[in-house]
């Protein structure tokens, strides 16, 4: 009779953060500095535990945890396999890197009063995206989404901007049709199977694909994802959302929620519908293969236009998720394997981005893309790192951003698809366009009114460096991480054949 | 502000009954219509009513705007604290029979009440503190 | 003629659960008071309440709680799922309307095309400032 850590991985990545939150509002009402560090130590943990459930999955097999021991088709469970201890351990190493970013510019952005309640519910947020991930049950798919989603509106809105109340409220109304089309969409398929267990209702859907409240199901649930994870046409709410709030929110954010939301459609469109349904009945991954080239182009173009830097990185990141769901509906071994690498480097790069973004905004209080004219002489280790993650976005050799396009282009040419090839490649040169706009402005103008050297704190610059590193190593040292998705890839396209 | 002596005696009579009868429904919850949420819902229209009547001064004054915010979170903290108990005693999280000294039986309405008290004390400060913050006018 | 009656009737619970949403989505998309649309809002998770809870109810079936000489009990765990889904429901509208009360502080209405203009003009007040 003792505590089994072992067993109780899966439970700890989510209710450790839970009940951390809970802790935070409750010591912020009488210290709040004491906040930060908890947020911090939490984010640490998250990370730790997720690292030991990965290195678990990867040594001993798939992992199914049940809530209160119920057993599988009465109960909750968490089912833990390669692909989502995968996504779990980027979104927790995000988190936790992100973490020691927050509290410098959290004093400048959010207001005092505010500060204890947004790191609880900052960490409430990851809660949500984690339970995403980490869930087998499909209704608790939602009712994380939901929680996910309702702390994002409010972290939005928390800076105090004018805009941002707009913007937030874009995001809620959508978010909210998003998400009960998704729950709709459980609902049918509930009604046709009698089990919301990820597991049971596949083994269970597989004679009834021919069932029309099948497809129906289907449908409802791929619309709502699309619209909760701003695939082209469906994206308005996501450049108010990223652009208008505070930049450690919209860092955050752009690193992991849409991601998350894609997560969910692999999830659903390899585990739960499984590959046969696609080729029987509905051609999910054709429809959403050319939405996502569409989404690929359409959001570089828009990036072009745009004159504030985060309104130009939100765009693109409309685009990014492109990347990651045209890898994932291509039906290739290489294409899955990209897919799932970009969900990793877009993570790293975006946010990278948009810490980057934070320091310029901490140091200037401006996002217009024109007011950086010569910023590497007032800020030369952040132009830099910029300089890198813009590398990284178009995809130059030796980092991560060229090894999740190759991977693509190799799976679009060996599926004959050569529109993806072409999509991936003009999206490149469009994010060299939009991204070389930039850095001219950041290295070859001369800066106007009088140089100085601004402040560059360390504790911004440690976070945005550790990112930056990683673009490399993940550029140059990519095979462990190949290796294992390759394996992720195959458990996924072997299911249901 | 002037208010009417019925209006006043007959909030007087019924917010007590309220409060009760909330309890009652959330004590009943594991065998009849009811719980944690329906309980904390109830306890907290009897609390709005009361505001309703003499003025939310008067009800802050009994308790304050950061004990609500605190019993949100202990109420969470109440609900994961069984979890942790029946974790760190073997089983897995929420497991009731593992909580310490009950068996499968009286561990699944004991542990069962244990959470529903987390859930009311949340419900109840949250449903307040909503009806608080969001009607308030100076923003 | 028949056939389509015996559709209607036979199915009158996802018809009237897909006429509430479409109105949810209708008022949603077309008010541009955003008070109305979170009531659209509103309509649209209610009608998926009704759904999950007609597709709970069993012929002949009792309300799910235990009693003697009960034989059949109606589905309870959609009602469990929609318990949890009303409070969904009520987190997202207190969200909304704490956002459209901020929103009402800033720009002093709650209609969208008023606060389309506002951001409008204030661009282009600063474009003539600057100039």
């Amino acid at each position: 009779m003792s505590f089994n850590y072992n067993l109780n991985l899966p439970a700890l990545v989510i209710v450790v953060p839970l009940v951390s939150s809970m802790i935070m509002v409750l010591v912020g009402i009488f210290n709040r500095k004491l906040v930060s560090y908890i947020f911090q130590l939490v984010a640490i943990l998250t990370a730790i535990f997720s690292y030991h459930l990965i290195l678990k999955v990867y040594n001993e097999g798939a992992i199914r945890y049940f809530f209160g021991n119920w057993a599988a088709p009465i109960g909750i469970e968490y089912h833990v396999d390669m692909f989502n201890a995968f996504c779990i351990l980027v979104l927790s190493l995000i988190f936790a890197v992100m973490s020691f970013y927050f509290p410098k510019v959290v004093i400048k952005e959010i207001p005092k009063e505010k500060s204890h309640i947004f790191y609880a519910v900052t960490t409430l947020f990851m809660t949500g995206l984690l339970g995403i991930t980490i869930t087998g049950d499909l209704f608790n798919i939602y009712v994380f989404m939901e929680i996910a989603s309702i702390t994002a509106y409010a972290l939005i809105a928390i800076g105090g901007k004018k805009e941002s109340y707009v913007s937030s409220f874009n995001y809620l109304v959508l978010g909210t049709i998003g998400a009960s089309f998704v729950v709709l969409g459980i609902g049918y398929l509930y009604m046709a199977t009698g089990t919301l267990n990820l597991l049971d209702m596949q083994q269970r859907l597989v004679p009834m694909y021919d069932s029309k409240i099948v497809m129906v199901g289907a449908a409802f649930i791929f619309v709502g994802l699309s619209m909760k994870m701003a695939l082209f046409p469906l994206h308005s709410w996501l450049p108010g959302a990223y652009a208008d709030s505070p930049s450690p929110v919209s860092a955050l954010m752009s690193a992991t929620s849409t991601k998350v939301m894609a997560y969910v459609m692999v999830r659903f469109m390899y585990s739960v519908f499984t590959t046969s349904f696609d080729i029987k009945v509905l051609p999910v991954m054709d429809i959403l293969f050319y939405m996502s080239i569409a989404a690929v182009i359409s959001g570089s173009f828009l990036a072009i236009g745009q004159d504030n830097i985060k309104k130009m990185l939100a765009y693109s990141s409309v685009g990014q998720i492109g990347y990651i769901v045209m890898g994932a509906t291509m039906q290739s071994s290489a294409g899955m394997i990209g897919g799932l690498y970009h969900f990793m480097t877009h993570a790293i790069l975006k946010g990278g981005l948009f810490l980057v973004v934070g320091v310029i905004f901490y140091n200037m209080t401006t996002v217009k893309i024109v007011d950086l004219k010569g910023l590497y002489k007032k800020m030369p280790f952040t132009s830099f790192a910029f300089l890198i993650f813009a590398l990284g976005m178009i995809g130059i050799p030796t980092t991560a951003g060229f090894i999740s396009k190759w991977y693509l282009v190799k799976g679009a040419l060996e599926t004959g698809k050569i529109v993806g090839a072409v999509g991936i490649l003009l999206s490149s040169l469009l994010t060299a366009i939009y991204f070389w706009r930039v850095v001219d402005n950041i290295f070859f103008y001369k800066p106007e009114g009088n140089i100085e050297r601004l402040k560059e704190p360390l504790s911004l610059m440690i976070p945005t460096y550790a990112l930056a590193f990683a673009t490399f190593i993940f550029g140059v040292y990519p095979y462990q991480v190949i290796d294992y998705l390759e394996k992720v890839a195959k458990i996924l396209m072997e299911i249901g054949k | 502000m002037k208010r009417h002596i019925v209006l006043v005696m007959a909030t007087r009579i019924m917010v007590p009954f309220i409060l009760i009868f909330s309890l009652y429904v959330l004590a009943h919850g594991e065998i009849s219509p009811g719980g944690g949420f329906q309980g904390g819902v109830i306890f907290a229209a009897g609390w709005i009513l009361y505001s309703m009547v003499f003025g939310k001064e008067e009800f802050y004054r009994r308790i304050s705007r950061n004990m609500l915010l605190a019993f949100t979170a202990i109420g969470v903290m109440i609900y994961t604290l069984v979890g942790y108990v029946s974790m760190f005693n073997g089983g897995t999280y929420l497991e009731y029979a593992k909580l310490p000294g009950l068996d499968m039986k009286t561990g699944n309405s004991i542990g069962l009440l244990l959470i529903e008290i987390g859930v009311f004390i949340t419900v109840f400060s949250v449903m307040l503190l909503l009806f608080f913050e969001v009607g308030k006018k100076d923003g | 003629m028949v056939d389509i009656i015996n559709f209607i009737v036979g199915k009158y619970n996802y018809i009237i659960a897909i006429i509430l949403m479409l109105i949810g989505l209708y008022t949603t998309i077309v008010n541009g008071n955003l008070f109305k649309k979170v009531v659209g809002l509103n309509i649209l998770s209610t009608s998926i309440i009704l759904f999950y809870i007609s597709i709970s109810k069993v012929k002949d079936g009792s309300a799910p709680i235990y009693s003697e000489n009960v034989i059949r009990y109606d589905n309870p765990l959609p009602h469990v799922l929609m318990l949890t889904a009303i409070v969904v429901g009520v987190a997202v509208t207190a969200v909304a309307l704490s956002i459209i009360i901020k929103i009402n502080e800033f720009y002093g209405t709650v209609e969208e095309d008023e606060i389309v203009n506002y951001n409008q003009r204030s661009v282009k007040d600063r474009e003539e400032n600057e100039f």
